[in-house]
């Protein structure tokens, strides 16, 4: 009953954002801006910039609130148009170039037991070149498929999966000096 | 390609994690979205002035079209019409200048006539001096209003004739039986003057349509000389083109 009543109460906000009603769209926004500034934080490391991407990416929520028909979940319309953002200021921006090497050699992985901190985690990314960055966190983090990732990069699958390929192999070694810092503090 | 654990770690912290913006983004954002929203009203504003702008001067213009064109029209009638005001004015002056010409040239001949044929009757006289007046006429080779000034010309110059004859007739008779010439001489006078009557209403359409028909085949000349020359200018220059090449 709670999820329906909740349901109902942002199908509202969202009919009265569409009709420019500013407490409406300030809710929404409320509502969903820290994590969305989490999303943009993945792929852009200056905070600042992320913050820039994000109030842009709003405006495209609110400008085409109109086109969401109800139908799947809201925060996921809102998070997809947040990575598109990032991605299209990644790639026009930072002018981001992937080369086309489909060789990929599939690397088993040692599991590794640590946990993380969200701090090291987001440093482990940070590290990342943009490239890498940008397939990992669509393909790990928001679950996107190979031919997905490379039609919204614009880029051949088998790029796609290299780009997996490296940033996997680039993070494992990168959580393997972590762990001999961790040891050696220890 | 599995995700490893640590990547089913980083989704799970990742998707936790909330980062709240700075005060300020929401401002910001706010400002966009009223900038933007301003925007769009005015936008749809200016369509609708530019819409109407559209209209007036269309309207405008086809009034102007309008305008120009009833000038336009009226300028062409009233450049149509001076001529022809000016071709009446020549058409008077030539026959004023005819008829004093004329004037002078039949006097000589009513004389001639008056002393050589003393007895002749008045018609073969007239007959011979609307040939004459023809002549002098076209000897002096003016327009189409010649024929129809001589007309009229000759119209006045039978009265002066009749007058002419009437006393030369009265000189001639003093020889002769002066009942029978009076007689005769009245006789004459009343036909002529019945001819005369008659002979004034049937020049006056005749003349008119002989006018007419000058003027229109006195424009027929005109173009056929036009014609004529433009096709001799054309035939000359085409010839000297084929002898320079």
């Amino acid at each position: 009953m709670k999820i329906i009543h909740l349901h109902q109460e942002e199908t509202e906000i969202i009919r009265l954002a569409v009709e420019h009603n500013r407490q409406a769209q300030q809710q929404i926004y409320s509502r969903f801006s820290s994590k969305m500034l989490s999303v943009c934080r993945q792929y852009i490391k200056d905070i600042q910039l992320a913050e820039d991407v994000m109030i842009t990416a709003f405006m495209k929520v609110f400008t085409n609130l109109s086109k969401f028909e109800n139908k799947g979940s809201f925060e996921g319309w809102i998070r997809r148009i947040m990575v598109n953002e990032c991605i299209s200021y990644l790639r026009v921006q930072k002018k981001v170039k992937f080369t086309e090497d489909e060789i990929y050699v599939e690397e088993s992985f040692n599991s590794i037991d640590i946990q993380f901190s969200i701090d090291q985690i987001q440093f482990l990314i940070d590290a990342l070149p943009d490239g890498y960055k940008m397939v990992f966190n669509l393909y790990a983090i928001e679950g996107y498929k190979h031919n997905e990732i490379a039609k919204m990069l614009g880029i051949n699958e088998g790029t796609s999966k290299s780009q997996l390929s490296h940033a996997r192999k680039m993070l494992q070694t990168q959580i393997n000096t972590l762990k001999k810092q961790d040891n050696g503090t220890e | 390609m599995e995700p490893n654990n640590f990547e089913k770690d980083f989704r799970d912290k990742l998707n936790q994690r909330k980062i709240e913006p700075s005060n300020k983004a929401w401002d910001r954002l706010d400002a966009m979205l009223s900038i933007a929203e301003e925007n769009k009203t005015p936008v749809r504003l200016r369509s609708l002035q530019t819409s109407k702008r559209k209209w007036l001067y269309i309207a405008a213009s086809i009034v102007g079209f309008l305008l120009v064109g009833t000038i336009f029209l009226s300028q062409k009638k009233d450049t149509i019409e001076i001529p022809k005001e000016n071709v009446v004015l020549e058409e008077i002056l030539k026959k004023d200048s005819i008829s004093k010409q004329s004037l002078y040239t039949i006097e000589p001949d009513k004389a001639e006539i008056v002393t050589s044929e003393k007895k002749s009757n008045q018609k073969p006289n007239q007959e011979q001096i609307i040939d004459l007046h023809k002549k002098s006429n076209i000897s002096i080779k003016k327009e189409q209003n010649q024929i129809a000034g001589s007309s009229i010309i000759i119209k006045k110059n039978q009265e002066n004739q009749t007058s002419n004859n009437q006393t030369s007739t009265v000189e001639t008779s003093k020889n002769e039986n002066a009942d029978q010439l009076i007689h005769s001489a009245e006789k004459t006078v009343v036909a002529e003057n019945s001819a005369k009557a008659k002979k004034i209403k049937v020049n006056a359409s005749d003349l008119l349509n002989q006018v007419d028909g000058e003027l229109e085949l006195s424009f027929r000349e005109k173009v056929i000389t036009k014609v004529n020359k433009n096709y001799q200018t054309v035939k000359v220059a085409v010839s000297n083109r084929n002898q320079q090449e």
